[in-house]
């Protein structure tokens, strides 16, 4: 994974999409955004920005060529009969919402280390800081993520790594295989082991972590002592940011060790301003005032993980979240929309109300603004961190016009001030200040505050850290992409956002606002994003953080997407023969394992078993739900008759998954020899989509998002279980499928390169075909599948935004 | 013969498990629900089988107290029974699997009919030519000849019977009364229709699967002439079926649930339904429109009987699961309009029956309590009464009172093993005996138990089992000499208790692989007849057999092993040489007595014992009151009553698989 990051740290996944804004913000930004990044250590990810803007154009050019040469998606090596494992990782991959869970939950693990890492601070001042690691499960996220980063990333660089000399774009799932391995001995060996036994393990691991990271994350939020969770959160953020960096060994960290203590102190000192200012404020610009501040931190938060590390986002979340930022502007923040008219000022004023809405419901709940900086990142990530930045600071400027409270005016001003008066320092440091002095002020006052009093209530710190995101904000706003090359610049920006803030106060509408933003943008740095796409970007960060507000609202919540993505319940239902009292059991399920041969029942009528012979999918499942009838020595004893009487025992699909997982019982211990495990390989045919499986419905039910479709399979070919070749077929959504808005995709990027085709992962190799082909090989009649179908996935037939959790 | 009750059975895979019930000598109310009833319009008798194993016969003309005679033999439900030739002749189907022939009249069996493999559920009788049909969950269906049966001696037991096999599990039956056409229904959700030669050589014909029911088939009717079919079901829908076009020719959607009970006038106009809804409506077939409520049971409706009056059926018997027969009047129901559809607002004919057979309570609920001996009962009225499972009667009835209340009040803190399983599914306590733990329940006093032994039974330990298994066998004569080893006699001992003489005892042979019971029921006083000594020496289990006749009984008491550590524990684990080892039952009196002996006293002891062997028992006792002035034992910090066993100690204290470690502990006073 690390040779990953070092090849390819741009996100260039975006590109095709993006790739205009991207350009024009470049244009803008690139001078500015350069020098920063210089001056705080040359991330390389800011280089790798800088790089990409002239990629980009090639890869406009390239793209035909490219195609010829390797398929643009990632693919695993083998390292000694792991296609088990391979096959496995490309369906997750390919898994409509596990990329963005597996994002959330990665987040999530990076800030309870920063709150570990906070709460040690705190406790002894000493650095010891025990990382997460030492749990295995939680490991398993991280190597995991790591490697569809790498993936992704060398998707991203195909263009410069496909020559035709190239023949795969292998990643090695080394570390990963390794971790597997630590916690289930079962996988080790160079054996080939069961697909589907790999597939639930490593579920059940993410769910572990889940769990875990969630235990964990509660202890620490009681050790510390202020429990404002927000607070704590924007700390972690911050912590996390720096964690990431020493953890990636990377150079490019802004804050330097030394510095983070300092950037800490004055973050908290500037977030406990923004408290004291806001409380005597009215509550609404309160809100505003934080929100904005938020919004500031968030995407400085963003730009700078971003720019670090190219993270995939789900676009189902963003689009929930975008959704939520509608509904909470409409709802929230009348004001705002009053003020602008323009869309910009909409979107503005949507994300203002987004943060109004964290502050509101939960001020700063720690979780939900990683999620939210995770996302905001990831919407920087495509490449227009710059005027993203740019718009931020608009909105807050056009926010605190609306809002219009000279405290927060002030609370600019002095941020400018405060700025330039640190400007000494780091830009990040300076930022901190001058948001710090703006809230208070005076930054010597709450800086002194903080040093003085380091064991100060955690909230203080909380505030702190927030308002440090905040000035990173400012920051990176003032120099987009490419972080501060010199402080200097980014002070610049700020001011002017800031002075645009100021001029305009209250009366100036939204629309000034903006354009004033946009202009601050351009002049401080040559953007060649335009204001809308700014406007857009902005959009998409503000919902992104919305979705994770809405979705995280206290302190610890536990994550499970693991669960709302493949937990099904299932009803067991016992009716009694004699009574006919219906005794219900529900069960959880995560997968269904269809029997390839139906036994045929003696009670089965005759006509049925006349019709046909060729066993189908849907038959199959639907003998898995017929009725079972406990009779002869095995009848059931009913607890209103007390007596032992006949019972029908059906199975009911109550709740079904998002995704749901057919295993094909092709191994049997059944037949054949004693421990001899044979296969079936009997034909299946297997339909792209399956009907209502629902009980409650009747049985043609026509509504169409009872229906699921296939979207991926995993084959097996070879006689045994410990032998043979997996391999697996993937389909990439085509964007209509996915969500109708959704700004875009994060991880997948090859989603982009073959909306609907079908991607064959055969190890080190991937080939592509398009839906026709496929269906051919489906149907047999043109070739086949490699190997039989073993494991089918099929998801829901509705978009994922709507897979609420 | 001496030797029989050793294994003379081929024991090999035989499961052999004694039972008993503990009931009253007469049992004069049904007990549980009654699944069948039967009017015999000449005697004016009414005939109820019940879950409860039990056939009552009533007389339908006083209503004080109806009770005629019990017809009691078999061991499970009775599901079914019909009376042939005029009411001389009775069939019962029950779900211990057999058919049994009654002398209606006198109330007496006349025989068993065993070919079926499951439980019998239904019985059909064709009235004119004296056929009776029984099916099961065997699937299988037989004719019988009732002549043929009621002619049937101990020495002529050969039956003619003619069997067809259904796909599933047969629920309802029905045959016209001129024997041509037969019905079954099962749970295939279709009605397999069979025309029926007289006596035809080759068995019934299946002619017609009537489908179109959507589950199981619980009641059927046939017209006269066979022409017509009514079928209820557990969808809900009554279909008449035109056999003549095989199809469907109407359905009736009169109640809201399961159609369990069907009867239809000679005419076969008029249909009367009952079932899960427990209403009974009656429907006209021509005009469904035309549709009465006649009554609503308060519990769902298993069967109902017409009874004819002057001209046309006028009242109805109604069984139900619940205890109670009641007989409901259909004299004022004309064909009318019912003019509503909905259901629920539709007020019955009749909210008072013409008659009711008063039931009694059935048990529904049961605790056994720490003791193993003593059993918590909970009735269908609420009742909770304490039984005592050693003399087989019932202690206390405590009336209506929680039960939950009751079992917490009654918890002792005692342990004793399982050694038995009780069973309620006739209504009444049946106590189940198997062979794997029968005899492990040793104890050392049974005075708690509520029985007073004799004195030279003070102190000695006893097997509940064993002693149990020699109350319900007193009167077999083979138990009361024990046979030693070189085949002399000697007397048996004397029995601590004894059980009800009325005791219904059933020896139930269960052959593992293939599930053919056998059950041979008697009664407790019953044993020493001739005919049922023969029998007993064959059926009584080896296992019983071994402590009844041979005293053989294994005198291996389960071992308890534990440590005995200072309290509190330094922390140095003794070497594994204190791990002690004692018969669970032993008290920890016991094990004071042996701290203050052995460990205390070691030093002294030495010279002192050797001293005085006198007054040895006056020794004891002292050391008994010693012991327990200045040593106390405790587990897990807990200390110990000197009175529990170690078994007890280590179930309620201890709570641990692994051996149970004991502290002492020395009292300074």
């Amino acid at each position: 994974m690390v040779i990953a990051d070092a090849e390819s740290p741009g996100p260039l996944k975006k590109r095709p999409r993006l790739s205009l804004k991207v350009q024009k913000n470049n244009e803008s930004k690139d001078v500015k955004v350069g020098k920063e990044e210089t001056d705080q250590g040359g991330e390389k990810g800011k280089e790798v920005f800088e790089e990409e803007n002239d990629v980009i154009e090639r890869d406009l050019n390239k793209e035909e060529n490219s195609k010829s040469v390797v398929p643009a998606a990632a693919s695993l090596e083998n390292l000694g009969n792991t296609c088990f494992l391979n096959s496995v990782l490309q369906v997750l991959r390919y898994t409509p919402g596990f990329l963005p869970g597996l994002e959330l939950l990665y987040q999530e693990i990076i800030q309870v280390e920063k709150l570990r890492k906070q709460d040690v601070l705190n406790k002894e001042d000493a650095g010891v800081f025990e990382p997460l690691e030492s749990n295995k499960s939680i490991h398993l996220v991280k190597d995991l993520y790591r490697l569809y980063k790498n993936m992704e990333q060398r998707e991203e660089n195909h263009e410069e790594k496909a020559t035709s000399d190239v023949m795969s774009m292998a990643v090695k799932p080394q570390k990963l295989l390794n971790i597997i391995r630590e916690l289930n001995p079962m996988f080790e060996g160079y054996l080939q082991h069961d697909a589907q036994e790999l597939l639930r393990c490593v579920l059940s691991y993410l769910q572990d972590s889940e769990k875990d990271l969630f235990n964990i994350k509660k202890n620490v939020l009681e050790k510390l002592p202020n429990k404002e969770v927000p607070k704590n959160v924007i700390m972690d953020r911050f912590l996390s940011k720096c964690a990431r960096l020493k953890s990636e060994n990377q150079p490019q960290n802004v804050f330097h060790q030394p510095d983070i203590l300092d950037q800490i102190e004055q973050s908290e000192a500037a977030k406990t301003s923004i408290t004291q200012t806001t409380t005597p404020v009215e509550a609404d610009t309160a809100c505003l005032a934080q929100e904005e501040v938020f919004k500031m931190e968030n995407v400085p938060n963003s730009k700078l993980r971003t720019t670090r590390t190219p993270r995939g986002k789900k676009q189902s979340e963003e689009q929930k979240s975008n959704q939520k930022t509608k509904q909470a502007l409409k709802q929230n923040t009348p004001r705002s929309r009053k003020g602008c008219d323009e869309p910009d000022g909409t979107t503005e004023s949507k994300g203002v109300e987004c943060n109004g809405r964290r502050k509101n419901t939960e001020t700063g709940t720690s979780e939900v603004s990683d999620s939210g900086t995770g996302e905001e990142k990831m919407e920087t990530d495509c490449g227009d961190n710059k005027t993203v930045n740019g718009k931020v600071n608009g909105e807050s400027g056009k926010k605190d016009k609306n809002g219009k409270q000279q405290t927060i005016l002030g609370m600019f001003q002095n941020q400018k001030a405060g700025k330039r008066l640190g400007m000494s320092r780091t830009i990040l440091r300076n930022s901190t200040a001058k948001s710090g002095a703006a809230c208070q002020t005076s930054d010597g006052l709450v800086n002194g505050h903080c040093r003085d009093e380091p064991g100060l209530g955690k909230t203080e710190d909380v505030v702190k850290c927030k308002s440090a995101p905040a000035l990173a904000n400012g920051v990176v706003s003032g120099s987009p992409s490419k972080n501060q090359s010199s402080p200097r610049k980014p002070v610049v920006k700020l001011e002017k956002c800031d002075r645009v803030c100021n001029s305009p106060l209250k009366s100036v509408s939204a629309q000034l606002a903006t354009q004033k933003l946009s202009p601050c943008k351009s002049g401080s740095s040559p953007s060649k994003g335009s204001p809308r796409d700014a406007k857009q970007r902005l959009d998409f960060v503000v919902t992104s953080e919305n979705k994770v507000l809405n979705s995280i609202n206290l302190k610890a919540i536990k994550t499970n997407f693991i669960e709302d993505l493949f937990l099904g319940k299932m009803m067991l239902r016992t009716k009694c023969c004699e009574c006919e009292n219906c005794r219900e059991r529900i069960e959880d399920f995560h997968d269904i394992s269809v029997p390839v041969r139906v036994e045929k029942t003696e009670e089965s009528d005759d006509e049925e078993k006349e019709e046909d012979s060729d066993s189908c999918l849907r038959k199959l499942m639907f003998a898995f739900t017929e009725v079972e009838r406990l009779r002869d020595d095995n009848k059931y004893f009913c607890d209103t008759c007390l007596s032992h009487v006949e019972a029908e025992r059906s199975l009911h699909y109550q709740g079904l998954p998002n995704i749901l997982t057919l295993h094909l019982k092709r191994f049997s211990t059944s037949s054949g020899m004693f421990g001899y495990v044979s296969k079936i390989n009997d034909h299946v045919s297997i339909p792209l989509s399956l009907p209502c499986l629902r009980y409650k419905c009747p049985s043609p039910c026509s509504r169409p998002d009872h229906r699921y479709l296939l979207y991926a399979i995993i084959t097996h070919a070879g006689v045994t279980l410990t032998s043979g070749h997996y391999l697996s077929y993937v389909h990439v959504p085509s964007n209509q499928v996915q969500g109708r808005e959704s700004p875009r995709h994060f991880l997948s990027t090859p989603t982009r390169r073959y909306p609907g085709q079908w991607l064959e992962c055969d190890d080190e190799t991937v080939r592509v075909h398009d839906e026709e082909s496929f269906l051919g090989m489906l149907q047999g009649e043109e070739g086949s599948l490699m190997g039989t179908p073993y494991v089918l996935f099929y998801h829901r037939n509705t978009p994922v935004s709507t897979w609420s959790v | 013969m001496s030797s029989l009750g050793r294994g003379s059975v081929g024991q090999g895979k035989k499961k052999v498990q004694i039972s008993f019930i503990i009931r009253d000598e007469v049992e004069k109310y049904n007990r549980s629900g009654v699944n069948a009833i039967q009017h015999d319009p000449d005697l004016k008798r009414l005939y109820s089988a019940g879950r409860d194993s039990i056939i009552r016969i009533w007389d339908t003309r006083t209503k004080k107290d109806p009770y005629l005679k019990s017809m009691e033999h078999h061991i499970d439900w009775v599901n079914d029974i019909v009376l042939c030739c005029r009411g001389r002749i009775m069939l019962s189907a029950s779900s211990d699997s057999t058919i049994k022939v009654w002398n209606a009249h006198e109330g007496t069996c006349m025989a068993t009919l065993r070919p079926h493999r499951d439980y019998v559920k239904c019985l059909a009788y064709a009235k004119d030519v004296e056929v009776v049909a029984s099916a099961g969950l065997d699937k299988t269906i037989y004719l019988w000849d009732v002549e043929e049966l009621a002619a049937l001696t101990s020495t002529n037991n050969n039956v003619k019977e003619s069997k067809v096999h259904e796909k599933s599990s047969i629920y309802s039956l029905a045959i016209n009364p001129p024997g041509t056409i037969l019905a079954c229904g099962s749970t295939e959700k279709a009605v397999g229709v069979y025309s029926v030669g007289v006596m035809d050589t080759r068995g019934p014909q299946d002619i017609m699967r009537l489908k179109g029911h959507t589950d199981n088939v619980r009641a059927l009717v046939l017209n006269r002439d066979g022409t017509q079919c009514l079928s209820g079901s557990s969808d809900g829908t009554i279909r008449l079926w035109s056999l003549g076009q095989q199809r469907c020719v109407a359905t009736y959607r009169v109640h809201d649930d399961s159609v369990w009970a069907l009867q239809a006038n000679e005419s076969f106009t008029t249909v009367y339904s009952g079932g899960r809804d427990r209403r009974v409506w009656a429907t006209d077939l021509l005009n469904p429109d035309y549709r009465t409520l006649i009554c609503e049971e308060k519990s769902p409706i298993l069967k109902l009987e017409l009874v004819k009056g002057d001209t046309d059926y006028d009242s109805m018997w109604v069984a139900t699961t619940d205890s109670t027969i009641k007989n409901w009047s259909l004299k004022n129901i004309q064909k009318r309009l019912s003019g509503e559809y909905d259901n629920e607002n539709i007020k019955p004919v009749y909210t008072q029956p013409n008659s009711t057979i008063k039931g009694g309570s059935s048990i529904r609920q049961y605790h056994v309590l720490n003791d193993k001996c003593h059993i918590l009962t909970k009735d269908t009225e609420n009742n909770v009464a304490l039984w005592n499972v050693l003399s087989a009667r019932l202690i206390e009835n405590l009336g209506k009172v929680s039960f939950e209340e009751e079992i917490k009040k009654r918890f002792k803190m005692v342990h004793v093993p399982h050694w038995f399983t009780v069973d309620l599914k006739i209504g009444l306590l049946t106590i189940h005996l198997d062979e794997s733990d029968v005899f492990s329940a040793w104890v050392s006093s049974i005075r708690d138990l509520g029985i007073n032994p004799p004195s030279e039974w003070e102190d000695c330990k006893i097997n509940l089992g064993q002693q149990l298994l020699r109350a319900l066998f007193e009167h077999w004569p083979k138990s009361h000499m024990y046979e030693n080893q070189d085949g002399m006699r000697e007397m048996a001992d004397p029995l601590l208790f004894s059980v009800p003489e009325h005791t219904p005892i059933l020896i139930n042979t269960c052959d593992d692989g293939h599930g053919r019971a056998h059950f041979h029921p008697f009664l407790c006083r019953d044993a020493d007849k001739e005919t049922q000594q023969k029998c007993l020496n064959e059926e009584v289990p080896s296992w019983a057999a071994e402590v009844l006749a041979h005293k053989n009984m294994s005198q291996t008491v389960t071992k308890i092993a534990f440590f005995l550590l200072q309290y509190p524990n330094s922390g140095i684990k003794t070497a594994p040489k204190d791990r002690l080892s004692a018969s669970d039952m032993i008290q920890v009196r016991k094990v004071i007595e042996h701290v203050y002996e052995k460990v205390l006293r070691q030093g002294v002891e030495n010279g002192h014992q050797s001293g005085e062997s006198g007054d040895h028992e006056k020794e004891a006792q002292d050391i008994s009151k010693l012991a327990a002035e200045k040593v106390e034992l405790l587990c897990n910090d807990q200390v110990l009553d000197a009175n529990m066993d170690l078994r007890t100690v280590k179930h309620f204290i201890w709570k641990q698989s692994g051996d149970l470690t004991l502290h002492y502990r020395l009292l300074n006073r």
